[in-house]
C-alpha cells in the first residue's frame, strides 16, 4: 500500500507534503485535558494544604512531560507552590506513579502554573488519578480553576472517583487509602482542570 | 483496529459564539479521535451576519517537534444571512483514513473583510499569561489567503481566548 500520497490544496498539488495515512506509530496524544467542556467552571479557593485527587480515563499514550493547572490569587506577591501527583489505583490503595511541582510567585491575578516533572513516563491508556496541593505563603487561599460540582446529600457510591484529605500536608504522598478520603458535598468532590502536554 | 462513524471533539452540547473571525487569520485547534476515523465530511456549528459571504478553508496538520504539517483539506465558498447552524464540508484534497492520536485542523476564514461570521464552540479561559506547556493550539498574528503547507507553533499566538477557543468540530465518515 502506498502510504505516501501529493497533498493538492484548492486543486493544486502542494509540493514536499506527504500524506501520512496509516502511519503505524503508537496512538499518541499530544496533550490531555481532563474535562474540555467549562461550562459552569471558575476559580475556587482552595484551603492551604488540602490534598484532592480525582479519576480520569487517558483514552491514548500520553507523555507526562508538563501538567498545567489555572490558578489565581487574592494578592500580589509570595510564593506560590502547586505540586500535582499521577496515582494508580490497586483495590483501595492509590499509589503514587509520578509527581511535578513548580514554586513560583506570579504577577497576574489568575495565570497558567506549568509543574516540572520528576521523572520521564509515558503514561498508558487507561484509569489515573491526578491528585493537586497548593501551598501559599499568603494568609489568604489560592483559587484554582475547576468544574462546577454538585453538592449530592450522600458520598460518592459505589468504586473511587474523586476526593480530599482532611487532614493538610506539604507533599504527595506515597500512597492514600482512599478510605481516608472525604467523598461529599462539592468541596471535596470539585475536580481542578489540568491539561497535560507532551 | 477500531473504526468510528463519527469523531466529535466535545462530549456534550457547546453553544458559545466565539469571537468573530478575522479576515484571513488562520487557527489552529486541536482534533484527538481514538481510533481510526475517515476524514471525509467536516461539520461546524457557525453563526453568521446579514449577507456573509465567505471561503472556509480547513487544513489537516500534524505536528512533529514544533512543526504544523499539513496533510489534507477542504475548502468551500459560503454565502449565509443572519444564519446560526451547521455549515459542512467535504471533498477532501485526498482520500485520508486518520489514524488515532492528535491532530490539528487550521481554520481560515476568508471574508474578504465585509462579513461577520464566528464559529459556536468552547471559549477559553483568559489567563494574564500565555499557555507556558506544549502546544495545544494557537493562531496566526499576520493574516493569509491560503493555508501555509507548514508552520511553526512558535510563531503563533497562544494568549487569551480569542486565540485559544475551540469550535465545535463534528468529523463524520
Amino acid at each position: 500500500m502506498n502510504l505516501f500520497n501529493s497533498v493538492k490544496f484548492l486543486g493544486r498539488a502542494i509540493p514536499n507534503v506527504v500524506v501520512a495515512a496509516n502511519k503505524g506509530v503508537t496512538a499518541q496524544l499530544q496533550y490531555f485535558e481532563n474535562f474540555p467542556l467549562h461550562e459552569g467552571a471558575t476559580f475556587v479557593a482552595r484551603s492551604n494544604g488540602t490534598l484532592s485527587v480525582h479519576a480520569v480515563n487517558v483514552f491514548l499514550s500520553l507523555s507526562f512531560n508538563y501538567p498545567l493547572v489555572l490558578v489565581s490569587r487574592p494578592n500580589s506577591g509570595g510564593q506560590q507552590t502547586v505540586q500535582f501527583g499521577l496515582y494508580s489505583l490497586n483495590g483501595s490503595t492509590l499509589s503514587l506513579a509520578n509527581s511535578a511541582s513548580n514554586s513560583i510567585s506570579f504577577s497576574n491575578d489568575s495565570s497558567w502554573i506549568s509543574m516540572v516533572t520528576s521523572a520521564t513516563q509515558n503514561i498508558s491508556p487507561g484509569p489515573w488519578y491526578f491528585a493537586l496541593n497548593l501551598l501559599s505563603s499568603q494568609t489568604s487561599n489560592l483559587s484554582m480553576y475547576a468544574n462546577t460540582s454538585i453538592n449530592a446529600g450522600n458520598a460518592v457510591p459505589g468504586g473511587f472517583l474523586m476526593g480530599r484529605m482532611t487532614a493538610s500536608t506539604n507533599g504527595m504522598p506515597a500512597s492514600i487509602a482512599t478510605s481516608d478520603l472525604d467523598i461529599t458535598g462539592s468541596d471535596a468532590t470539585r475536580q481542578p482542570y489540568v491539561i497535560i502536554t507532551a | 483496529m477500531a473504526q468510528l462513524d463519527f469523531h466529535v471533539n466535545f462530549p456534550g452540547i457547546v453553544s458559545e459564539t466565539l469571537a468573530v473571525a478575522s479576515n484571513g487569520t488562520l487557527s489552529f485547534v486541536p482534533m484527538s479521535p481514538s481510533d481510526s476515523v475517515s476524514f471525509n465530511k467536516l461539520n461546524f456549528y457557525m453563526s453568521a451576519g446579514s449577507n456573509a459571504t465567505f471561503t472556509l478553508s480547513i487544513g489537516l496538520y500534524s505536528l512533529t517537534g514544533s512543526t504544523l504539517s499539513i496533510t489534507n483539506s477542504m475548502s468551500r465558498s459560503i454565502t449565509l444571512s443572519n444564519f446560526r447552524g451547521y455549515v459542512s464540508l467535504s471533498a477532501t484534497s485526498v482520500a485520508q483514513n486518520i489514524t488515532p492520536g492528535t491532530w490539528w485542523l487550521g481554520l481560515l476564514v476568508s471574508t474578504g473583510g465585509n462579513s461577520s461570521v464566528a464559529f459556536v464552540g468552547q471559549s477559553f479561559v483568559n489567563p494574564g499569561n500565555a499557555f507556558p506547556g506544549g502546544f495545544i493550539g494557537g493562531r496566526m498574528t499576520d493574516s493569509t489567503n491560503a493555508l501555509p503547507a507548514s508552520y511553526a507553533t512558535s510563531n503563533l499566538d497562544v494568549t487569551g481566548t480569542d486565540a485559544m477557543s475551540v469550535p465545535t468540530i463534528i468529523l463524520t465518515a
